[in-house]
């Protein structure tokens, strides 16, 4: 064994262990990263069951053929905002007059779900929504 | 110059001591240095393969995210197909599709159904493949019409509640999204 040979054995090592220590390094801050954009994904995913739950309740009766689509949207706005979102998450409720739907947008840390609703597909309506524009409503 | 100088004397003391001392030193040689590049070897390969592993991860999420965009495409398509047939053309609720371009229906006339099975969204077009009623239900199924043909459509199944007098449809829940790909 001489000098020359442990230099190398040294550097080498020293070398490759640093690239090693600076790949895993990176590699846990970008699991760590992963994680927590999936758990803002599950919060949203459950904030988006949340909220058709209470559109699926059957004590309420949102709609009928005899009530305006408009008094539909409303009941389900009412629905869609009675609890609040979980902690991080911002809801925004709006219309979308060309399609007569209520937009639900939910967002959290960069990621976002939208759902769309249907008055007339919660029992029926007797009218066209009201052209309202957009913007109804944001919490 | 000493009697017993190597020198003095050619033949195998030189020899043998000459090459012991190089086998000697060969010896040493091959301890550390390999030792060194085996280390890096196993370090370098074990960060590639945790860094494969996170890639691989990142892509199975970003999968994820997709198909719940896809999910919602579609149950927004679903809203909108139910709310029209609610609204405008509630007898179909009780007929299979295949029944609805029927002749004679009231609430709709056969060059209707074609635009009813298809429709627009944010996110791109969808269409209505099938509508199957039951007992107090009926069961849809959706696709995203593909931006390309190279991609691959995907497709929901949604349960559509059907009550009152006369016929709605009260709610509707996604059933699968996975399970009723091509």
């Amino acid at each position: 064994m001489n000098l020359l040979e442990v230099l190398m054995a040294g550097v080498l090592f020293l070398g490759s262990s640093g690239a090693a220590m600076a790949v895993w390094s990176r590699t846990a801050e970008a699991l760590a990263a992963d994680r927590e954009r999936l758990a803002l994904l599950d919060r949203l995913e459950a904030e988006v069951a949340a909220g058709e739950s209470r559109l699926r309740d059957p004590a309420l009766r949102f709609g009928s053929p005899q009530v305006s689509c408009s008094e539909v949207m409303g009941r389900l706005l009412t629905a869609l905002d009675s609890a609040p979102p979980s902690e991080g998450v911002v809801r925004q409720l709006r219309l979308v007059a060309s399609d007569e739907l209520l937009q639900l947008r939910l967002e959290a840390g960069g990621e976002e779900r939208v759902r769309a609703y249907s008055p007339a597909a919660f029992g029926g309506c007797d009218s066209p929504v009201a052209q309202e524009g957009e913007g109804l409503h944001g919490a | 110059m000493p009697l017993d100088s190597p020198l003095r004397r050619p033949g195998p003391p030189l020899l043998l001591r000459t090459r012991a001392g190089a086998l000697h030193r060969a010896g040493e040689r091959g301890f550390v240095l390999p030792l060194a590049i085996s280390a890096a070897l196993v370090a370098l390969l074990g960060s590639l393969s945790v860094q494969s592993a996170a890639l691989q991860s990142r892509l199975d999420q970003a999968g994820r995210l997709g198909l719940r965009h896809q999910e919602d495409s579609l149950a927004a398509a679903a809203q909108q197909l139910v709310g029209r047939l609610n609204r405008l053309h509630p007898c179909l609720l009780p007929l299979p599709m295949a029944d609805w371009s029927m002749e004679g229906l009231g609430c709709v006339a056969p060059h209707q159904v074609e635009a009813l099975k298809q429709g627009l969204h944010d996110d791109g077009a969808w269409r209505l493949l099938d509508w199957h009623p039951g007992q107090g239900s009926a069961v849809a199924l959706l696709e995203l019409v593909p931006a390309s043909q190279r991609l691959r459509p995907r497709r929901a199944r949604f349960a559509v509640v059907l009550q009152g007098e006369p016929l709605r449809a009260q709610s509707l829940r996604l059933l699968g999204l996975r399970g009723v790909e091509p």
